[in-house]
């Protein structure tokens, strides 16, 4: 008897807020273990997927199918609770779910320690805490409760560079020890490249995956070297370049995009995977790699 | 009980504050004494002769049956609108429909004045209770209303979005998430009603029954007895700050505390 | 060299606080032995104008007083503007003015109108010379934050010559030396919020200290005590201006009505409001075991004598049977005695190169002042023994400030122990560094 894999699996989902197509025939599957970034510029729908993943919109068309034990989501504002302390905020989804006092407190009083929060910061209102205590207090509330898949929601977008990448480490720990899936919207690349396994450009007006990268090194043993030059690479694709709405690239650099690196260049680890579920005839859409 | 021992902590603290106010209150004593010096004691006794007077009302047990009738009717009328301005308000605020509809309703409510609830309030009910208890009920209700019909009104969509997404129970959306977002609003609302409730008590007893402070103050007028009229009021508003800045104000802070900022 | 240079390039004109509060302790010893000696034989006070009590009253207040406000305002409104600190010259031209105001003022019974009118000039000059010498640079600060400081010394020139005017127009001139009180009670505030900074912070500081020893005690001993379990985070003093400048418009609002309509009740209120608003300025002070410090409980007192002393004021004028000089005196012998005394022994050692004096005499003299002021406001109250506890009360602020005068006047006259040549506050050890 085995159990069905646990997986994220999104199939043909479309989308329309009144007669306004949000999403076209969107279609992933996100296993276990796995950190898959969305990518694409702001309005294209992809916080509305992220929703509907999370299960907070009702699915208008389509599937989407979450065998994941427990999910967990993490906004863009930290979005506490104000008259609730920093340890009630990290407890809230565990009190949610039952748990008795004694132990709920416990485990967020746990978790917010490895997160970098200090003792009396726990006791705090969130309006005496930073914003970057804050996101640690968001942070620990997702984590608090051990979910198999994590949804985040451009959480670390306004943080300062150092904070960010402290959150990153933080994130990557606990994804690597867990086997969690993490399924993250950023527009920012770097942050995208930084992370994930696997990142889903995006592409607007309406909201659908143009194409898919898979990053080939583990992201505990990508160094800021790897991470800018991987970057680098991919703001060449002209997928991404138009899903962005930049200019095509300069002649001769977009020939060396991601399917053809140049020789002169170490082997690069993106690599582009055309989607499998195929995109549908939407007005002028256009294929990646161009 | 984490509330109250918070509250008795922070007590001393929160008494010593009290100084700035009892220095203002003093200059204003020193303010009331230059104008009485100018006009003369029939006019403006002053603050001594008037205080003076309440201690004798007090001493001899004048005071405590009529500031009891007041009370009585002040905190019944009082409390009926407390509980159909909260209820009805938060009603009024779950739909955008009841709340379009219901504020026209309240600024005619808030736009009366109260003396002509009074006028009304005499011809139904006659010297009983019943006038200073609707008076008081008519004034202090709209203020509840809005007070709740806000707090439902401005409930934050997004923290209702991370509730859903950590799968809230209804239970837990309510305790958690409406009630304190709610409170927050009412508590500042009740207070003010209260107040209010206090100030239109004494003038729907001046004009409407025959016992209560308000009525002692219509006797000291008859017998042009300033000091005693001094003395009513130096006593009504005593109690009034007394209760607010011993009882409520302390309670408020507590309750919304999460609200502070710089701390 | 002639003598006037050889007497400047003493240690005791290093800088302009080292003489003044030299003077401030032996002038505050030396007047009320006379006082005693009135009291208990009538010999000992010079006739002036308006009587024995009249000298009293103005001899402390505009001679004690003013000496150590001219030393306190000559060494801090530099530092607190950062500029240069007045020089030697400046710092004994002023004192021969002060000490030229204090013979010209005893003698002024002795030399009739002459001398009343020197009196006056050389008594007027030397609030005029202070305020003209700190004016420009408190005004050309660039925020203008000590500001206060010449409002206050303006307003005790006005006192001063308020004074001395009454004199020669043959006027009971007392009423312009209880406003010159209220006078020093507004710079007192407005000093103590300077010194109280620097003061409260190493209080807390050291209990910050205390706190993690206790911790690092606590860790080996097996418990397990967290210094950040504790819930009481001990937050940095700040003298908070709003609730100082209610405290200042209480006294100077007092101040300004006694003098116009003396004794009215309207006033009585003002003074009880004035020592709320005194009490008031206290919340910024209830920052925990810190307060419990030497230094911090000495300026704290301060506050108390002050709110103690218009509480009393005001009472006595509502017509409550206490003497309006009770409340007087723990303003004067309270208030101010403690407070240049705290002042003598902060500023007098720290810009003198030395640390905060941890020696015993310091509890044992503050004490004394505090005993001289209790006990003076307690032969005020109804049914005292007047004349037993005024002596007392005299002795005991004779022991007060003699304790002051030889243990600080040693560190005055004294070169500085480091390598400072002015005004500088302690300097690290040059060898110990190296």
């Amino acid at each position: 008897m085995s159990a069905p894999p646990r997986e994220l699996r999104v199939d043909g989902l479309s989308h329309a807020f009144g007669r306004d197509e949000v999403l076209a025939g969107i279609g992933f599957r996100l296993p276990a273990g796995e950190v898959a970034a969305l990518v694409g510029p702001s309005g294209c729908g992809k916080t509305t997927l992220l929703h509907l993943a999370a299960g907070l919109l009702t699915v208008q068309q389509g599937r989407v199918s979450n065998t994941f034990a427990t999910t967990a989501f993490m906004f863009q504002q930290p979005r506490l609770l104000p008259w609730q302390s920093a340890l009630d905020n990290i407890a809230l989804g565990l009190k949610a779910a039952g748990m008795k006092c004694d132990e709920r407190h416990y485990r967020a009083h746990d978790i917010a320690l490895r997160l970098g929060l200090a003792h009396r910061d726990l006791d705090k209102f969130p309006h005496q805490l930073s914003g970057g205590m804050q996101s640690r207090v968001a942070l620990a509330r997702a984590l608090v409760l051990a979910p198999d898949l994590l949804l985040l929601d451009e959480p670390f977008s306004a943080l300062d560079v150092g904070l960010k990448e402290e959150l990153y480490r933080l994130l990557l720990d606990h994804q690597a020890d867990r086997e969690m899936g993490v399924l993250m919207i950023t527009h920012d690349l770097m942050e995208a490249v930084r992370l994930s396994d696997a990142i889903l450009v995006m592409a607007p007006e309406p909201g659908r995956i143009v194409c898919r990268f898979e990053l080939s090194v583990p992201a505990a043993r990508r160094d800021d070297a790897w991470v800018y030059r991987h970057t680098a690479e991919l703001l060449q694709t002209a997928a991404v370049r138009e899903s962005f709405g930049l200019p095509p690239a300069m002649p001769g650099a977009g020939e060396r995009g991601a399917e053809a690196p140049a020789p002169a260049r170490p082997v690069s680890a993106l690599r582009l995977v055309v989607p499998a579920e195929p995109v549908p005839a939407a007005r002028g859409g256009s294929r990646c790699g161009g | 009980m984490r509330l109250l021992r918070a509250w008795a902590a922070g007590l001393p603290a929160y008494l010593w504050s009290g100084w700035g106010a009892i220095a203002s209150l003093l200059l204003f004593f020193a303010a009331w004494e230059a104008v009485s010096l100018v006009y003369g004691p029939l006019v403006m006794p002053d603050p001594r002769s008037a205080f003076g007077t309440l201690l004798g009302l007090v001493e001899s047990g004048a005071a405590w049956p009529e500031l009891a009738a007041t009370a009585r009717r002040a905190l019944t009328g009082y409390a009926l609108s407390v509980a159909a301005g909260s209820l009805l308000g938060l009603l009024a605020g779950l739909s955008m429909t009841a709340s379009m509809m219901s504020r026209p309703l309240v600024t005619v409510l808030m736009g009366t004045p109260p003396i002509a609830w009074l006028v009304l309030a005499m011809l139904w009910f006659g010297a009983s209770d019943g006038t200073p208890v609707f008076t008081v009920f008519v004034a202090a209700f709209p203020v509840i209303f809005i007070g709740a019909l806000q707090g439902t009104r401005t409930l934050d969509n997004q923290l209702r979005g991370m509730a859903e997404a950590f799968r809230l129970p209804p239970r837990m959306m309510f305790t958690d998430v409406y009630l304190p977002h709610v409170v927050s609003y009412l508590f500042p609302a009740w207070i003010a009603a209260l107040g209010t409730s206090w100030k239109v008590v004494v003038m729907a007893e001046l004009l409407a029954t025959q016992d209560g402070v308000g009525a002692a103050l219509a006797v000291s007028r008859s017998h042009l007895d300033t000091a005693a009229t001094m003395a009513w009021i130096a006593a009504v508003v005593g109690l009034l700050l007394a209760v607010e800045y011993l009882v409520l104000e302390p309670i408020k802070r507590e309750v919304e505390r999460w609200r502070e900022h710089g701390a | 060299m002639n003598v006037f240079d050889r007497l400047a390039a003493k240690p005791l004109f290093m800088c302009s606080f080292r003489p003044f509060f030299l003077v401030t302790a032996i002038y505050g010893v030396a007047l009320l032995l006379g006082w005693l000696g009135f009291l208990a034989a009538g010999v000992g006070v010079p006739a002036v104008p308006g009587g024995p009590i009249v000298w009293h009253a103005h001899e402390l207040v505009f001679g004690f007083g003013l000496a150590a406000v001219a030393g306190f305002v000559l060494t801090a409104v530099p530092e607190f503007t950062s500029t240069a600190a007045f020089g030697r010259r400046v710092t004994i031209a002023m004192l021969l003015l002060w000490a030229g105001a204090r013979l010209a003022f005893w003698l002024s019974g002795a030399m009739g109108s002459m001398g009343e009118m020197l009196a006056a000039l050389l008594n007027s000059g030397f609030m005029a010379a202070l305020v003209v010498l700190v004016a420009p640079r408190l005004w050309h600060d660039p925020e203008r934050r000590h500001l206060s400081f010449l409002w206050g010394l303006a307003a005790m020139w006005l006192a001063v010559t308020g004074f001395h005017a009454d004199v020669l127009r043959g006027v009971y001139p007392m009423p312009w030396v209880l406003a010159g009180v209220g006078m020093m009670m507004v710079l007192i505030i407005v000093a103590l919020s300077r010194v109280s900074m620097r003061i409260v912070n190493d209080a807390l500081e050291a209990e910050r200290l205390r706190r993690a020893a206790q911790y690092t005690d606590g860790r080996t001993g097996g418990l397990s005590r967290r210094p950040d379990e504790d819930d009481d985070e001990l937050l940095d003093y700040r003298a908070r201006p709003p609730r100082r400048n209610l405290a200042i418009f209480g006294v100077a609002l007092y101040t300004a009505v006694a003098l116009a309509l003396p004794g009215s009740a309207i006033s009585g209120w003002i003074a009880l409001a004035a020592a709320a608003a005194v009490l008031n300025l206290l919340n910024d002070w209830h920052v925990g075991r810190a307060l419990l410090s030497r230094w911090a409980l000495m300026l704290y007192t301060v506050y108390w004598s002050m709110a103690l002393g218009y509480a009393l004021i005001g009472l006595s004028l509502l017509g409550v049977p206490v003497a309006p000089s009770a409340g007087l005196h723990l303003l004067t012998v309270g208030a101010m005695g403690v407070s240049i005394f705290g002042v003598l022994c902060i500023a007098g050692r720290t810009h003198a190169g030395y640390a905060l004096d941890t020696r015993p005499w310091v509890q044992i003299a503050a004490v004394a002042i505090g005993v001289a002021a209790l006990v003076r406001a307690a032969s005020g109250l109804p049914g005292a023994a007047a004349a037993g506890l005024q002596a007392m009360s005299v002795v005991a602020w004779a022991i007060g400030y003699g304790l002051a005068a030889v243990f600080l006047g040693a560190v005055f006259v004294r070169a500085r122990p480091d390598a400072g040549t002015g005004c500088e506050e302690v300097m690290e050890d040059v060898d110990a560094k190296a």
